[in-house]
């Protein structure tokens, strides 16, 4: 089951808060600009996850993808720990210890397939067990600056200095989540974003970054994906 | 006056030149805890000797357009060896540089890692955003009574992104020499079996500590293998 959603993005959001006048004059720019997300969702197995059970979020394998930036997964782990449908999240780096050395990059199971594989080695099952752990979640992926452009120059002096013209750039955040439902030794399916989003800096004496936040924007998307993925709708009222 | 003004200022230029010179060196300190591996030990008594020039490894190195680099990575080895032998053999004993393993009873093997060779690139180099270390081992594999049985060689990789901004250079240098020893610390754990030399001599005959037993062509050269893991 493919479930694709498009959404737009409040997108620019000030570097630095201001009450000052360029601000306001800037405002509306503010507010007509945008980043565009989309959130794909490919589901192979039925989900959901006790109360007591956890998953972990993990970067995948550097010999077999572009893993996703430790920074990256602290956002996802945080995100997905808040809101209504929040989940439990066991800290991965104890996880990789408990399992060492089978979730290093070297040794990870490359694919689903090779789940069972791991779970029937002495005692790896029996570790996943004693930390009630359901899923593990592997995100590859990064944000790359795709285009860029324009002219910023500074000057300073004796009497003052400021800045003139325009500076641009455009980024793309692009992460995908895989899940493996530890209980089935299956992978219960796929969840990823793209986040594209136009960052400006106008400068007429004081400089002013307008950035588009898309590593961020795409956090908060994939977070809200992976717990609707797992733990299903949020209950009502 | 001006004389004493210009040499007034010329030592003011020295001192910022050696601040900024002496601040632009990077050091790091590899110092982590290592996990066991979850194996199912090999029953054999290990004797392992670690060379003073493992336990007191550092790299140094002048990169082309980057400040001088120092790896401190003697104590890091010590520990990844200490944890990865401790789960891989029912009994370790720990033999210092200079003693023969004979002298400990029930040695079944001795292991003498090295540390051959310390690589590594910055962002500046590879023009990514990671730091990345590349390791490379040897491993003397030996009877108790210091025949050759292989000199297993290893590599492991560990990489790390820079981070926000590229701030912490030095911890992201750190987090990537601390994953390539994780790394060596797996090829250990998984291909020993697999090493030259090995399955032959401890995996498929009665275990014993008495060289005399020993198969008797262990000393034979064409047992003497050198063969490179590569990722």
């Amino acid at each position: 089951m493919l479930k694709i959603r498009f959404k737009v993005l409040p997108g620019f959001l000030p570097a630095a808060s201001g009450r000052n006048a360029l601000f306001s004059l800037l405002a509306p720019l503010v507010l007509s600009s945008c980043m565009t997300a989309r959130v794909e969702e490919s589901k192979d197995a039925s989900t959901g996850i006790g109360t007591t059970e956890s998953v972990v979020v993990l970067a995948s394998s550097y010999h077999t993808s572009n893993p996703a930036e430790d920074t990256f997964l602290n956002c996802v782990t945080a995100k997905i720990q808040g809101g209504k449908r929040k989940m439990r999240v066991h800290p991965s780096a104890e996880f990789r210890d408990a399992l060492y050395p089978w979730l290093e990059p070297r040794t990870a199971p490359r694919n689903a397939e090779a789940l069972p594989e791991l779970l029937e080695r002495p005692g790896v099952s029996q570790r996943i067990r004693d930390r009630d752990i359901r899923y593990v979640i592997w995100i590859q992926g990064d944000t790359e600056r795709t285009s860029g452009g324009g002219s910023l120059s500074c000057a300073a002096g004796p009497g003052g200095g400021g800045c003139f013209g325009l500076a641009w750039w455009e980024n793309l955040s692009s992460y995908e989540a895989t899940i493996w439902d530890l209980d089935g030794g299956i992978r219960a399916g796929k969840v990823s974003t793209d986040v594209n989003g136009t960052s400006v800096i106008p400068a007429v004496v004081i400089p002013l970054p307008l950035i588009a936040r898309t590593r961020a924007a795409a956090c908060k998307g994939l977070a809200r994906q992976l717990q609707t993925f797992i733990v299903g709708q949020a209950p009502t009222g | 006056m001006i004389k004493r003004l210009y040499i007034t200022v010329l030592k003011v230029f020295l001192l910022a030149s050696i601040l900024v010179f002496t601040g632009c060196s990077r050091s790091v300190d590899v110092a982590a805890d290592f996990p066991e591996p979850l194996l199912e030990p090999l029953p054999l008594t290990l004797g392992v000797r670690f060379p003073s020039d493992l336990a007191d490894f550092t790299h140094t190195e002048d990169p082309s357009l980057e400040p001088e680099w120092e790896i401190r990575l003697g104590e890091a080895n010590l520990r990844m060896f200490r944890a990865v032998f401790a789960g891989m053999f029912t009994n370790v004993v720990e033999l210092s540089p200079e003693s023969a393993a004979n002298a400990v009873a029930g040695v079944d093997l001795i292991i003498e890692p090295r540390l051959e060779e310390l690589e590594f690139s910055v962002p500046n180099q590879s023009g990514t955003d990671q730091y990345v270390v590349w390791l490379r081992y040897s491993l003397k594999i030996l009877l108790p009574d210091e025949q050759l049985v292989s000199d297993w060689r290893i590599t492991a990789y560990g990489q790390k992104d820079e981070g926000n901004l590229g701030m912490g250079s030095e911890d992201a240098m750190k987090a990537a020499a601390i994953k390539a020893l994780r790394d060596a610390g797996a090829n250990i754990a998984i291909g020993f079996a697999n090493a030259p030399g090995v399955k032959a001599q401890f995996l498929s005959e009665p275990l014993s500590s008495d060289t005399s037993e020993a198969p008797a062509n262990s000393t034979d050269t064409q047992n003497v293998a050198d063969v490179e893991n590569t990722i």
